[in-house]
């Protein structure tokens, strides 16, 4: 009897397991591989892409874009992609270029089916006009790379993921273009939400820390004044938290805001200077736990402004 | 960087070629070639390398002061296939100059295997990899210069093959096999075309966890010595490096600890000589653009191995940019000679700048 039920287990076992590689093991081999360099860009493509697709970032939200380092864990992760999607405009000249030339992928070269620059098409600012030197800091002679912080390129680049992805993987064509336009729609809703909570504030004149904020900005309807750094990529230095401080006096500037990343030292000292009001936020997806996808990112960065602008006008009120 | 890199033109081979084989239908091409010729120059990168010395020193006898060296970098794209990288170094005194690297590196090649052929740095080890304006100190260790021949250490026209070992729980693994003409500067002396240098090298990492990482690698190479033919030199190295750098805080604070051990086993007339030397050094990143770093060093002479330097170095980085670098080093090495040993205490002030293409960060 004993004997009987085993090999009738045994047989059960059996099954399952043939079942499991029938049905478990290609449908996981199907997954597209995405590996994208901002958490932002993964963000998307798990959105377009759902359960037919895997992306993970080599940044952190809470990491400066500029400097990651080149770890050989990462060539692993290149290794392994099917898709790259890239910010493009030089922010990943530091570490990325080894990388790929290492990953022994020639899918996701920039000459490769699976490479995406999110930049294509999106609307780029700060492209220096005339000569570009280093006297500048460390500019970017393409334009300023921190565009996704623009919803309506996100949409941009949404729909350059659903098109890319298409393109990798046909039989999904559908389902990217249904999880597009729900995306979309989603966005589109958003948008509204966020420009209602802003309207209070439009052209309220701020004060960034780095040059990572134009397309927020532009955006959002803010004005930024200055930047805590006198050149991108140079810490603040007393000289230039003078100038700040004077400028954001003479214009009464209400609000400085940083990234994550940053030291606060500094805001710090020329908010206690001018009374303005130190907001960091996060500028990517993950930046902090509220920020777990490209939406809820911008739910809180406009909801931390909102909070300290509307705390600003109460107290000159009083 | 990548929108620069390309193709270069003005091949005379592929003129000639082109000319011939198409004739007049090659025209049109060759006009547009010239048009777009910026577009598919090279990147070029220049960086200088300062370097003031004070103290007595009758061991190492730099000056006090000169651009120790001066290195201009071409970089592009081949075709579909390959990326070309030129070094050319000048040195202090005019007439100085060579070709530190210059390499073709074949990225698609079939296996998964990554080809370089010309001429390049071996991969012993992580020093002896990396070009003098990456290398954390204003000189080298006691065990580069007594047995890896001195600042360039193993450099020479060669090929290498290098490929990734799958491994389990995320571990990256790389296998580089190398194979030198054989000479190389005060370590190697070919004198027949069967001389040949192999070289091995096996890299392991891991990361330890979001902030943390560790590196270990392992080389090997044989060579024939400068004490004539049928002398010949082994070299084994071990290399580890843990790295600290919390990613949120990333720009301000950041922690470094690397040791290289070097054994030399040289053939002499008078029999084998085995001198080993090794090197520790802690860096601490301690704000944006300020890291102090310590370092330990010691080496027998390769020569004698009953001769031992001994060296201790402290140091002090600044980077007023991205692109520039102030270094202070403050250096004590005694020297073993066999007639008393040498005790010399300087401070070594290096600057070095960056022109030209932004290249990527070292690690």
């Amino acid at each position: 009897m004993k004997t009987k039920n085993e090999r009738l287990l045994r047989r059960v076992i059996g099954l399952l397991s043939f079942v499991w590689f029938l049905l478990a093991f290609p449908a996981e081999a199907k997954k597209l591989k995405v590996v994208t360099t901002l958490s932002d860009f993964a963000s998307l493509a798990q959105t377009i892409g759902r359960d037919r697709v895997d992306a993970d970032s080599i940044a952190k939200g809470y990491q400066d874009p500029h400097f990651v380092e080149p770890k050989p864990s990462f060539v692993l992760k290149l290794h392994d992609a099917d898709v790259l999607i890239v910010a493009g405009l030089e922010l990943e000249i530091g570490y990325l270029p080894p990388l790929l030339d290492q990953a022994r992928n020639e899918k996701i070269r920039p000459t490769g089916l699976g490479y995406l620059d999110a930049s294509v098409g999106c609307d780029i600012l700060d492209k220096p006009a005339g000569q570009v030197t280093r006297a500048m800091g460390d500019v970017h002679p393409y334009g300023n790379p921190h565009y996704w912080l623009d919803p309506s390129n996100g949409r941009v680049i949404a729909r350059a993921i659903a098109a890319k992805l298409t393109a990798l993987d046909p039989a999904g064509a559908a389902d990217y273009a249904r999880n597009l336009a729900d995306f979309e729609a989603k966005l589109k809703a958003a948008e509204i939400r966020w420009a209602a909570r802003l309207a209070p504030f439009k052209n309220t004149k701020i004060v960034t820390y780095h040059s990572s904020w134009p397309n927020f900005a532009k955006a959002f309807s803010l004005d930024v004044v200055g930047f805590l750094e006198p050149k991108p990529g140079i810490p603040p230095s007393p000289q230039h938290k003078l100038e700040i401080i004077n400028l954001m006096r003479e214009q009464k500037v209400p609000l400085i805001l940083m990234e994550v990343y940053f030291d606060k030292k500094d805001p710090d000292f020329v908010a206690s200077k001018t009374g303005a009001t130190v907001v960091v936020i996060p500028p990517s997806v993950g930046g902090e736990p509220a920020a777990k996808d490209y939406l809820s990112l911008f739910d809180v960065d406009v909801e931390k402004i909102v909070s300290a602008l509307e705390k600003s006008a109460l107290e000159k009120r009083k | 960087m990548k929108e620069n890199r390309g193709r270069r033109t003005a091949i005379p081979l592929f003129l000639f070629v082109e000319f011939f084989l198409l004739g007049l239908a090659a025209l049109p091409a060759t006009a547009q070639t010239a048009q777009t010729g910026n577009v598919f120059n090279p990147n070029i990168s220049v960086i200088g390398n300062a370097l003031g010395i004070a103290g007595h020193n009758t061991v190492d006898t730099q000056p006090n002061l000169q651009l120790k060296e001066s290195e201009i970098g071409f970089q592009a794209i081949v075709d579909p296939f390959a990326r070309a990288d030129f070094f050319v170094t000048f040195g202090s005194e005019k007439g100085n100059v060579g070709i530190e690297e210059g390499y073709i590196t074949f990225l698609t090649v079939p296996g998964e295997f990554i080809l370089k052929v010309g001429r390049m740095k071996g991969a012993f080890g992580k020093l002896n990899t990396e070009h003098l304006h990456v290398r954390p100190f204003a000189d080298v260790p006691l065990n580069m210069t007594n047995l890896l021949g001195g600042d360039d250490g193993i450099e020479d026209a060669g090929v290498t093959l290098s490929r990734l070992i799958p491994m389990p729980s995320e571990i990256f693994l790389e296998a580089t096999a190398q194979l030198f003409r054989g000479t190389s500067e005060n370590l190697f002396e070919a004198h027949t075309r069967n001389d040949v240098q192999p070289l091995f090298h096996l890299k392991a990492y891991r990361d330890l966890s979001e902030a943390a990482n560790l590196e270990l690698g392992g080389s090997w190479t044989r060579a024939n010595n400068l004490e004539g033919p049928g002398f010949r030199t082994s070299l084994t190295g071990l290399d580890a490096t843990f790295r600290w750098k919390p990613l949120r805080q990333g720009l301000y604070k950041s922690v470094l600890v690397r040791a290289e051990w070097t054994l030399s086993e040289r053939e002499t007339p008078g029999g084998a000589v085995r001198a080993d030397g090794y090197y520790v050094w802690g860096q601490y990143q301690f704000g944006r653009r300020w890291f102090a770093g310590l370092r330990h060093d010691e080496s027998d002479h390769a020569e004698d191995a009953s001769l031992r330097d001994r060296g201790n170095s402290l140091v002090l980085t600044f980077w007023p940019s991205e692109f520039t670098q102030v270094r202070a080093q403050a250096r004590r090495n005694r020297y073993a000679r066999p007639e008393a040993s040498v005790t010399a205490t300087e401070l070594l002030l290096q600057l070095q700048f960056a022109i030209g293409a932004h290249g990527a960060h070292p690690f």
